[in-house]
């Protein structure tokens, strides 16, 4: 009997719906503490990674009868983050359970429609976890027991580790890619990457930013959600793969008032050519005065998404009654609800956290600020090398 | 032509207003005071029915699903605060929002606002969500000659839903 196929394709609607920003978060920002049976791990398991490097490394997923396919690997002193994908060509994956010795940090089986924070985590095409993703859940240094599990799981998967054995640090790779037949009305690309760097510099991140341009050919006008989307996404394969794609696409077919929106919380990053490989940007939804791409408005989208792919979620939900995983950063209650419409604007949370980029609304003013943590989150992110 | 002088002095005072903001954050103005300043000096609102600025901020959601459903926005009160934002409001998206949610209204001051959309130069996804909210609108003449000159356009974002309604592949 397969795990959980029944689950798929709600669960692929409540991962796209959190995408799209309907689940929020919690206020419960740690791991379980009852990991359930004691984890023996065997002697000469793999140990993450490199000393004083950031690096990628690939396991075969090897699917039981359920679809499951177990790795373990040692987590060593140093490690400062890690991020996994679990691949399987163009099938819907999600991490089972992940473990160590007194903490169960996922576990998709009391929790399958990934609601439970801090990681949210569910299924998605190349599901993709990030640790830490706040200030309590960085691997202990021992065994880590990664299960994975697969839509189809009938010919191995790839387990993608990318792991930091560094400080913070490195240099943040992203491409700007021009999709098809894609114009910017009234502005130039180099605006765009000027103004993209620009917001990037004022976060205050404690890394390098490096903003590239590129094409790709394709339908500048895709459909959400489908096979063109995820061919678009994948269809991006960079010589290095730590750089993340935008792309920029004239707008969508069916949805004509979306702004764009991340390949998951967090995304595949660092595994060029899987369906949700980057961030989708509409360029024609940023049209302002003139009818001219506003550029302020667009790079805020792109950050945006960038720390949705990168793993941050919405620091208020619009009701206040949810909040991101992470303690530092502000939140803002209903009492700053003036008008009383039930929803917190940035302007009625300007003095809290309507001026952060990872507010759910835009706002009349610039949003360009992060808490302490979730610059961390970025800045240790394994494909900033 | 869509854009009367008083439509373009409305975006232009919320575009002003922004760019104050831009530009005295550059010089290190206290943000709070700029925003003020704007506010004050470009109340681009001052004509719209009350409550419609409490609107526009909810029609920014980054995300499609924290909107507002046109079921929740169907009173005639609403209905005026989105007809004056699909008009007004320099962003493009808040007037293509404004008009898709004002397809849950049917009287002859929303039928005429979006007829003069289909009309106008407006860019592409303004035009197509005046298109999408004519969807449950009886087919008359005026309604399909426009409709049939849109599905004639290059864009498939207009030409397809356009030659959908018209029954063409």
């Amino acid at each position: 009997m397969r795990f959980h196929h029944a689950n798929r394709c709600v669960s692929s609607l409540l991962m796209l719906s959190a995408l799209l920003g309907i689940v929020g978060c919690g206020d419960s920002p740690g791991p379980s503490p009852n990991p359930g049976p004691e984890l023996q791990c065997a002697d000469g398991i793999p140990t993450i990674g490199v000393a004083g490097e950031s690096v990628t490394e690939v396991y075969p997923l090897t699917w039981d009868e359920e679809g499951i396919a177990t790795v373990d690997l040692r987590v060593p002193d140093d490690l400062t983050a890690l991020a996994v994908v679990a691949d399987d060509d163009d099938q819907y994956t999600a991490f089972v359970g992940i473990r160590q010795q007194g903490r169960q940090y996922v576990n998709l089986r009391s929790d399958p429609r990934g609601t439970d924070a801090p990681f949210f985590h569910t299924w998605n095409l190349a599901a993709a976890l990030t640790f830490p993703v706040n200030e309590d859940t960085s691997l202990a240094p021992g065994c880590v027991r990664i299960r994975a599990v697969s839509e189809r799981g009938t010919v191995p998967g790839t387990l993608h580790v990318s792991s930091r054995r560094t400080a913070p640090g490195g240099t943040l790779r992203i491409d700007l890619v021009l999709v098809g037949d894609t114009t910017l009305p009234g502005v130039t690309m180099e605006e765009v990457v000027d103004e993209v760097s620009a917001l990037l510099g004022e976060l205050g991140l404690a890394v390098a930013v490096d903003v590239g341009v590129a094409t790709v050919a394709g339908n500048e006008f895709p459909a959400v959600d489908d096979e063109g989307t995820y061919a678009l996404r994948a269809s991006y394969v960079p010589e290095d793969p730590t750089r993340i794609p935008v792309y920029l696409i004239q707008g969508f077919q069916d949805e004509l008032d979306v702004l764009g929106f991340a390949g998951g919380i967090p995304g595949p990053n660092g595994v060029p050519g899987t369906p949700t490989a980057g961030v989708i940007v509409a360029v024609d939804a940023h049209l302002g005065e003139f009818d001219e791409v506003s550029v302020m408005l667009m790079a805020e989208t792109v950050v945006h998404e960038l720390g949705h792919q990168l793993g941050l979620f919405h620091t208020t939900e619009s009701d206040g009654g949810l909040f991101d995983p992470i303690a530092d950063t502000p939140e803002c209650r209903p009492a700053f609800d003036q008008d009383d419409d039930g929803e917190l604007s940035a302007e009625e949370c300007e003095d809290i956290d309507g001026r952060n980029v990872m507010f759910w609304v835009s706002g009349s003013f610039r949003q360009r600020e992060l808490s302490e943590w979730q610059r961390r989150v970025i800045e240790l992110a394994p494909v900033a090398r | 032509m869509m854009r009367s002088s008083t439509l373009s002095i409305a975006r232009l005072a919320l575009l002003a207003g922004a760019l104050l903001t831009m530009t005295d954050t550059a010089l290190g103005v206290s943000v709070r005071l700029c925003a003020s300043v704007a506010h004050a000096q470009f109340d681009a609102f001052a004509d719209a029915p009350a409550g419609t600025e409490a609107l526009a901020a909810r029609l920014r959601a980054r995300h499609r699903s924290d909107l507002p459903t046109a079921e929740q926005l169907a009173d005639a009160t609403h209905g005026a605060r989105l007809r004056w934002l699909a008009e007004h409001h320099p962003l493009a998206l808040v007037r293509a929002r404004a008009l898709l949610l004002l397809a849950a209204h049917r009287d002859a001051r929303t039928r005429a606002l979006v007829l003069r959309v289909l009309d106008s130069t407006e860019p592409v996804i303004v035009r197509a969500a005046a298109l999408r909210a004519t969807d449950g609108w009886r087919m008359d003449a005026g309604l399909a000659r426009r409709v049939r000159r849109l599905a004639d356009e290059r864009d498939p974002r207009l030409a397809e839903p356009a030659r959908k309604r018209l029954g063409r592949r």
